[in-house]
């Protein structure tokens, strides 16, 4: 039986089952399928076995012979309530996780069958002893045997070799990747460094066969765009397999550098100048940062604050006079925050520079926890903390992932300057760093050639000999960008930099650097090219199910066994490596969104790298209206429409023109799908979400006392903190609205260490054992006790990763194809709405044009009615 | 007549009573001519020993308070967070030879106030060693337990001022503890 065949046959089946009494009629397909109601049996149900029984109540299907309710609930379609909520404008929170509810419970059912017997093919050990000895036998031999060490190395580098390289049939190669997956399941339950070592190696030699086979057996292609393509379609995947090579390489082992604690006496302590660059921000952004820094532990005398205005405003000038710090402006804007940087270094004598952008808030402990380092080492030139946001950035809010799934950039601040650091290669990232004054001059001062100055102060520092340092502790703050096309802007900056440094001061050429160093600072740059090859990766399936060509010269079984591998172990191993810092799948839709974007300036700077000029994120707005913006999200509509026309294609192809084949049409059609679903998540971004705060609120809990106008005092602590209010939580016994009513003018009362500062506010919420709480007009000393007692706090950001959820690969693939659906969902609801509102103003037209005096209301409610 | 309440926790409280002031003049004279007289009293007593004795002394100079202080092991000195108490207590600190047996304690502090906040980071800053890290807080529910013929922990456990003599108790007793062994 041919497939065609069997495929008909099954249709006709289902047809059969769902009453579809004609087939051909789509309508009937449609009504049987969605409207059908469910008819409860008659009578109780005994399903043959206990699977059917679990599998059909975890699915909600009542009557498990009735196919139509089978085929309703897997094809994630919502019951009534659920569908009913889809129509309306705002989706109920969850409804997703509802939606793909069915296919979840599916998974977890069939799993729960299988899972036990999979799992015991995989040999069960105390894993941490078993790791501590493999552990104890790696260092043995490392320090006792250097000799046994080398030749191991080479022993297992010619291994790996021949692993990799070794030709085999599809057989061959299905038992060789089922136990290599099996050896990483293995691997992956012994905790530590070595295990993850461990994987990588795994992974890297999937990947290497993977690679080997593209290039030796899948490149004959036929003369012509097949070749061209194809060729292109290879040199991506080669793209992701170095950045693959160079990432582990990367992480192989990330330093977690300590603080070192400072000399006891102060008169060994430098002087420090803080650095607050700003141009068009509003005052009220740099206000909190300034009275952070002041609030910062640091002998005062050694301490000197500036406000470096490129705005040059008056208002600016006043608030530096008032709270007494330092303002500093220069008469030209040339080469943007660097030329600030620049101009200030001049004005100023500090043996160190502090840089904050002017929305990054420090805490009190920033310069004690970070100056350590300098001290010890003489040649420490720059150590770097993360930046942290304690804002969603579009892509949390927008998708409404806050707090739950790692953002685009903790890959970053969580693990890459980590495992640069074991490298010596960290990169200045333009705020939340200290700088030692004489190295910078003798580069001098921040880098002005390119738009990413930061990265390539670094660099330039590190040629010099000096080191530079990471110390992954937050000890500061700031809000990340508003929308969705500030945040790309601001991607499309870094990439244009980075690409402007591979071509102006590549890491490769020159003198002064390691060997991996020079890596760190490539796979960095690498990184944003990624542009081109995304895009490559979302339309390489098209060039088949488009014009029937075939651009991998191979079966699909042959693709399969080798593709699948080197996902799949690369996956366990990255999910392993920097899961707390990237869910897996995540990354493609953060680098699906950019890769348009950053495709041409990337390409522009590399061939013109002194073309454009620099643009500043903007900061502190507030997305008033939900909306689409359908500006950004263009591309990706296009490549939707283009994808899913191939999918129309491909199953003409499966059934009919390319029927002889359908192992290559259902491998194409499958990426196509899976190209979908990241297209649906990166178009889902661009629904911008509306802001209600104009203060973001951070979520802290830290004791408070609330004085009442009676004079009574309660111990209370509080749930968050925003520069306007402080929400309490109170003790359960207490209730809300018997203590205060809104309007209330309190007290409430935070310690900042030895001190207690109390704040006048008014009750705003109260609402069961909860108090909101708003602050009356604060003096200046006020509102700097304020942010000393809540940004400033030396374990403010502490816990600001608690309760995540840890990741699973699977689970970021159901995320992501919950996305990716949410995604369609959002287009198809914008579509409606705006044809709606279109219908409507074409209505209020004809009406107005044909409104009779006597009864206007009346006759225009009956014409929309109508339309 | 009953001379002492035991509370359900296995407190036993002793009140000072009311004495005429010729039975005072007396007790005066006696503890002038001997102001080792309640520490050997209290060591008449049948007492656990793991027991703590707490008494709530006059205010110095006094012939009570200094009995008080003869016969402890720890002193603590109340005060209010103004340059007056302030000064005391730097007194004392500069009086005593040991600063292992004298803490201080501010109490009635109103964190609205400059003067109270001002005072209170002082302490702590020039004392961090005796000055208590928790003072106690102006809170109304401390005399609204009285009125209501209650305990603080009775009437309002959520006031600020239970919270804070919660606090100094722990502390106590963990300096008990410390010093016992």
């Amino acid at each position: 039986m041919t497939l065609p065949t069997a495929i008909r046959s099954a249709l006709l089946f289902f047809a059969a089952q769902l009453a579809v009494t004609i087939p051909n009629s789509p309508r009937q397909w449609l009504w049987r399928l969605f409207i059908k109601p469910v008819c409860l049996p008659s009578r109780p149900l005994n399903p043959p076995s206990r699977l059917i029984a679990r599998l059909s109540r975890k699915l909600g299907v009542i009557d498990y012979r009735d196919t139509s309710e089978w085929v309703l609930r897997l094809l994630f379609l919502p019951s009534h309530r659920a569908a009913s909520e889809a129509n309306e404008t705002e989706l109920a929170p969850g409804f997703f996780e509802r939606l793909t509810q069915p296919l979840t419970s599916f998974v977890t059912v069939i799993w729960e069958h299988i899972g036990p017997a999979a799992s015991r093919l995989i040999p069960h050990t105390d894993y941490p002893a078993f790791s501590a000895r493999l552990n104890r036998w790696a260092e043995v031999v490392a320090i006792k045997h250097p000799f046994v060490q080398w030749v191991l190395l080479i022993l297992a580098t010619l291994l790996f070799t021949v692993a990799s390289t070794t030709p085999m049939n599809w057989a061959e190669q299905l038992v060789f990747s089922l136990f290599i997956w099996w050896l990483a399941l293995f691997i992956r339950r012994l905790p530590g460094n070595l295990p993850t070592l461990m994987l990588m190696i795994v992974s890297l030699l999937a990947s290497c066969r993977y690679i080997w086979w593209r290039a030796t057996t899948t490149l004959d292609l036929e003369p012509g765009p097949s070749l061209f393509l194809g060729f292109l379609l290879f040199a991506a995947e080669c793209y992701t397999w170095l950045v693959l090579l160079l990432g582990y390489l990367q992480t192989l082992r990330p330093l977690n550098r300590k603080p070192v604690a400072l000399p006891t006496g102060f008169s060994d302590w430098p002087t420090v100048d803080v650095f607050i660059p700003t141009y068009n921000e509003p005052l009220k952004v740099i206000r909190a940062t300034v009275f952070a820094a002041q609030g910062m532990d640091w002998p005062q005398e050694k301490l000197r604050i500036f406000i470096l205005d490129d705005g040059r405003r008056e208002q600016f000038r006043e608030f530096a006079e008032t709270v007494g710090v330092g303002y500093i402006i220069r008469p030209d804007n040339f080469h943007a925050k660097a030329g600030n940087l620049n101009h200030a270094l001049t004005k100023t004598t500090g043996e160190f520079v502090a840089i904050f952008d002017c929305d990054h808030i420090p805490t009190r402990s920033f310069l004690q926890v970070g100056m350590g380092w300098f001290l010890k080492d003489p040649n420490c030139a720059m150590l770097q903390t993360p930046h942290h946001f304690f804002s969603p950035d579009p892509f949390e809010r927008n998708l409404d992932t806050f707090k739950r799934v790692p953002n685009e950039g903790e890959l970053f601040y969580g693990l890459i300057q980590d495992g640069n650091d074991l490298w010596n290669a960290t990169f200045f990232c333009g705020s939340c760093a200290i700088i030692r004054r004489g190295p910078l001059e003798e580069i001098s001062g921040i880098a002005i050639e390119t738009v990413t100055e930061d990265a390539h102060t670094a660099l330039k520092l590190n040629r010099r000999g000096y080191s530079t340092a990471y110390l992954n502790i937050t000890q500061a703050a700031g809000l990340a960008t508003e929308s969705l096309s500030a945040h790309i802007g601001q991607r499309i900056r870094w990439a244009r930099g980075m690409a402007q440094i591979f071509r102006l001061d590549n890491p490769f050429l020159g003198k002064g650097l390691s060997f991996f160093q020079r890596l760190c600072y490539s796979n960095s740059m690498l990184h944003f090219f990624s542009g081109i090859p995304r895009l490559i990766f979302l339309t390489a399936p098209l060039c088949y199910l488009w014009f029937g060509m075939h651009i991998i010269n191979t079966e699909a079984i042959y693709i399969l066994i080798y593709a699948l591998p080197h996902i799949v172990l690369s996956s366990i191993a990255n999910s392993r490596n920097q899961g707390a810092h990237r869910h897996s799948f995540w990354g493609e839709v953060y680098e699906s969104v950019l890769a348009w974007y950053i495709t041409l300036p990337t390409t522009v700077a590399l061939l013109n790298p002194h073309f454009g000029k620099f643009n500043v994120t903007a900061k502190g707005g507030l997305v008033a209206e939900k909306f689409f913006d359908w500006t950004i999200s263009k591309p990706y509509i296009l490549l939707v429409a283009l994808n899913f026309l191939g999918i129309g294609v491909g199953i003409g192809r499966l059934l009919w023109w390319n029927a002889y084949e359908p192992g290559t049409v259902l491998l194409n059609l499958a990426w196509t799908l899976f190209n979908m679903i990241i297209l649906g998540a990166a178009i889902s971004v661009a629904s911008e979400a509306r802001q209600v705060r104009v203060n973001h609120r951070v979520a802290i809990r830290v004791p408070a006392i609330l004085q009442l106008g009676d004079g009574r005092a309660l111990h209370v602590y509080t749930q968050d903190y925003s520069l306007g209010g402080l929400g309490l939580a109170l003790p359960e016994e207490i209730s809300a609205t018997e203590l205060a009513k809104a309007g209330d003018k309190v007290w409430v009362t935070l310690d900042r260490g030895d001190q207690e500062c109390a704040f006048p506010a008014r009750v705003v919420i109260a609402n069961k054992s909860q108090l909101g709480l708003q602050f009356d007009e604060l003096s200046i000393a006020d509102e700097r006790r304020l942010v000393q007692c809540t940004f400033g706090r030396a374990d403010a950001w502490i816990g600001k990763n608690d309760g995540r959820p840890n990741d699973k690969p699977l689970e970021g693939f159901r995320e992501v194809c919950s996305l990716g659906l949410r995604g369609y969902l959002r287009i198809f609801q914008r579509i409606r709405q705006s044809l709606t509102n279109n219908l409507h103003s074409v209505a209020q037209h004809i009406v107005e044009k044909f409104e009779s005096p006597a009864s206007p209301t009346h006759l225009s409610s009956k014409v929309i009615s109508r339309l | 007549m009953e001379t002492s309440w035991r509370t359900s926790d296995g407190v036993d409280f002793v009140p000072f009573g009311n004495p005429s002031a010729d039975v005072a003049w007396q007790l005066e004279l006696e503890l002038k001519r001997d102001p080792g007289w309640l520490s050997q009293r209290l060591s008449r007593l049948d007492f656990p020993d793991e027991g703590i004795v707490l008494i709530d002394s006059a205010r110095l100079p006094s012939r009570w308070g200094e009995a008080a202080r003869h016969a402890a092991d720890l002193t603590l000195f109340l005060g209010h967070p103004d340059p007056g108490s302030l000064g005391g207590f730097d007194a004392l600190s500069r009086g005593s030879k040991s600063q292992d047996n004298i803490a201080f304690l501010l109490n009635d502090v109103d964190p609205t106030r400059t003067l109270h906040r001002d005072a209170l980071l002082l302490a702590r800053n020039r004392w961090p060693d005796t000055c208590l890290q928790y003072p106690i807080h102006r809170d109304e529910a401390v005399a609204e337990a009285l009125a209501h013929g209650q305990s603080i922990f009775d009437y309002a456990i959520r006031a600020q001022a239970a919270h804070d003599l919660q606090g100094v108790a722990t502390w106590l007793l963990n300096r008990h503890s410390m010093t016992a062994r």
